[in-house]
């Protein structure tokens, strides 16, 4: 388990940091967009890939009530976790949108 | 009143339902026809999302193959969900911006060549074809049973009614319809699992009674766990399957559902970027009630099922149902061939435990058992669940109507798809560029026809790939159009040669690792070719999960290739910076 979290947390900087570089001389907006972009999959990935899969058979050992944890997030937790991740997203690109004056005008259709 | 009267009554008044919204929201344009004139609610278009993404087989197929399965059914759960966050993040709100009517037109705009918007077609017309094949089936059966006609009288009555509002009413028609059947379908699936809930654990929210207690106080994950793991079984909490390949299934079939034509043209519907961003959740949540609601009721099921059968301790000589003694649901059941009895060592009671498993099956000879004597298709399970509680007719009746709008629903959005491949793509981007926006519209009518006809007669007479749906159907869209979309947004860099090679290499590998394994096309060749088995697959990915690692191909092949071809033009990019923003700053 601690194998499988540095490998993934090693991971994860190194694209970061590739990221960050590529995107170094880019607009501001998509910046802070793939910054948020990338989180939001960090937790994504995590609780299902992670939690639901590479982790299931540790996080078992935990009981929450009558559900064993790692199989909870496999069959209930990840897709609580996706829905509140997308309104976050979408929250947060609201106020993004409105930071870099780029948000649509009412009845704009294009 | 008589459960078949009921039924007639039930499924009539939804089918004149959805009639009536057809009528009343014809399309007069092709912009109506294609994507509802962009004019859709983001809650409403979450809805029609929600019905045109949960199939015959949510409906009707997955509490029950979650049943059997147990922790190895998460891969539906996760996989089927999980694609929404890439959809929302992703994909949708710079399709919304790109703002044109197909996923091919995007592809061949934003990499400037008919060949790649041909190769998308291909792609989206194997893929939707797959899958409606499929929903016609489920159309039909769903028929048989409940209204007692033949397969065919169903499939006929099913295709008729998707005539009528997939033809007069285009997308516009078809997504106030799949509201409609989203209601519909969404309190059929409800309504018994509450009911269920209620009577084993005294809670009637499935999501919590799903680890809540019995009355005996026992969880009631934990006495599943028990009384299969005493009957030879897999504890139902853990699985079978190798965490590689539960890895791989998962992520073929987040990124197949992100790459799904009729899934993906849905946000092209919504007025707004930030609307389609919104919408993506707003369907994922109306998918969420019926997902997290079906792991509950697969368990459920499978502990009465169990109990009924194994009524006193595992051995005793009474401990199994005697044969006579079965009740109702089972015989209804039994006349449908869904369930089977054999009784394998004559002692007139139905032994069900896993006799393929070498530890047990030895055990099992020791009590004078010869072998499994019950089988059990996966869709009694949510089919018979009202029956299994005792509950009243119109449940029983609605449930069927649910099955149906689930399998209605679907059809219609792939039907769409399929139409507006062949008029908006072939016919005029290709082949006729000058016809009128009459012509077309008519065009589009036509193919609508034609597909709803192919699909009735693949539904009537199934080739052997439609049973392959989650391999093929999701293993493409996740190795072909979804990188291709993907791609087309995040780098200005990957040129046409890129997305093209990129495209073949995904789909070639994943076909034909499909059909070396399953067999599809080739089976008059002799496919499958090799044992499908874990031993012989490639790294002990199975053929559901290909799909991911064609993925990962198809990108390493575009980026490749791009590097090595002349940048995209000028207008390209320009493209790709205008899709990234939701409005030019001033």
């Amino acid at each position: 388990m601690v194998f499988y979290a540095l490998v993934f947390a090693a991971g994860w900087i190194a694209l970061r940091t590739f990221i960050s570089w590529r995107l170094g001389s880019g607009s501001a907006y998509w910046r802070d967009n793939i910054t948020l972009v990338l989180n939001c999959l960090f937790v994504w990935f995590v609780v299902s890939f992670g939690f639901g899969i590479l982790l299931v058979e540790p996080l078992n050992l935990i009981r929450v009530g009558g559900f064993k944890l790692g199989f909870w997030f496999a069959q209930q937790g990840s897709i609580y976790v996706f829905l509140v991740l997308i309104f976050f997203y979408a929250w947060r690109m609201d106020r993004l949108d409105r930071k870099h004056g780029v948000e649509e005008r009412d009845g704009a259709d294009t | 009143m008589e459960l078949k009267t009921l039924t007639y009554i039930v499924v009539g008044s939804s089918f004149a339902l959805y009639v009536a919204i057809a009528l009343w929201s014809r399309a007069r344009t092709t912009s109506d026809f294609y994507v509802a004139g962009k004019h859709v609610h983001p809650i409403a278009n979450g809805m029609a999302t929600a019905a045109d993404w949960m199939s015959a087989a949510s409906f009707i197929s997955m509490a029950g193959i979650i049943a059997f399965l147990g922790y190895d059914g998460s891969v539906y759960l996760m996989g089927w969900t999980g694609g929404y966050v890439l959809l929302a993040l992703l994909l949708v709100p710079y399709l919304r911006k790109f703002g044109k009517f197909t996923v091919p037109e995007f592809i061949g705009e934003r990499y400037y060549s008919k060949t790649a918007r041909i190769v998308a077609v291909v792609c989206l017309i194997f893929i939707s074809f797959t899958y409606v094949a499929g929903q016609m089936r489920g159309v039909g059966i769903v028929f048989s049973r409940f209204l007692e006609v033949p397969i065919g009288t169903g499939l006929l009555i099913g295709m008729g009614v998707v005539l009528v509002y997939a033809v007069l009413g285009g997308m516009k028609g078809i997504t106030y319809t799949q509201v409609a059947q989203y209601c519909v379908l969404i309190f059929a699936y409800t309504v018994p699992a509450v009911f269920i809930s209620f009577a084993l654990t005294g809670n009637p929210v499935p999501q919590l009674a799903f680890g809540g207690t019995l009355g005996d106080g026992v969880y009631l994950l934990d006495k599943l766990d028990g009384i299969i793991t005493d009957l030879g079984f897999t504890a139902y909490t853990s699985g079978t399957k190798s965490t590689v390949d539960v890895f791989f299934i998962t992520a073929a079939l987040m990124l197949g559902t992100a790459g799904l034509p009729h899934v993906v043209v849905r946000f092209f519907t919504v007025p707004r970027v930030k609307d389609a961003r919104t919408s993506a959740g707003w369907a994922l949540l109306f998918i969420a009630l019926l997902y997290t609601t079906a792991p509950a009721v697969g368990s459920m099921a499978r502990l009465n099922l169990t109990q009924t059968i194994q009524t006193g301790p595992v051995g005793a000589a009474d401990g199994n149902l005697a044969y006579a003694d079965r009740p109702q649901w089972m015989r209804t059941w039994e006349a449908t061939g869904l369930l089977k009895f054999q009784d394998q060592n004559g002692d007139g009671r139905i032994q069900y435990y896993n006799d393929s498993g070498a530890g047990f099956a030895s055990d099992a000879g020791t009590f004078g058992w010869r072998g499994n004597e019950l089988e059990v298709d996966r869709d009694i399970i949510v089919l018979a669940n009202p029956e299994i509680a005792a509950l009243p007719n119109w449940v029983i009746a609605l449930v069927a109507a649910g099955g149906i709008a689930a399998a209605l629903s679907t059809a219609a959005g792939l039907l769409l798809v399929i139409s507006a491949a062949v008029s908006h793509d072939l016919l005029k981007g290709v082949f006729r560029p000058d016809i009128t926006e009459r012509q077309e519209l008519l065009a589009s009518r036509l193919a609508a026809v034609a597909a709803i006809c192919v699909a009735g007669y693949l539904g009537y007479n199934p080739p052997a790939f439609v049973a392959q749906v989650v391999a093929f159907a999701f293993g493409l869209a996740a190795a072909s159009l979804f990188p291709a979309i993907f791609l087309g947004i995040f780098s200005s860099r990957v040129t046409k040669e890129g997305a093209i090679a990129g495209m073949l290499t995904g789909l070639i590998f994943t076909y034909g690792y499909i059909e070396y394994f399953k067999g599809l096309f080739l089976r008059f060749a002799g496919a499958p070719f090799g044992e499908n088995t874990a031993e012989a697959w490639l790294f002990g990915i199975s053929p559901e999960g290909i799909g991911a690692l064609g993925m990962v191909l198809n990108v390493a092949v575009a980026l490749t290739v791009s590097r090595l071809t002349a940048a995209p033009p000028a207008a390209v990019q320009r493209l790709v910076a205008s899709i990234r923003v939701p409005r030019q700053a001033a």
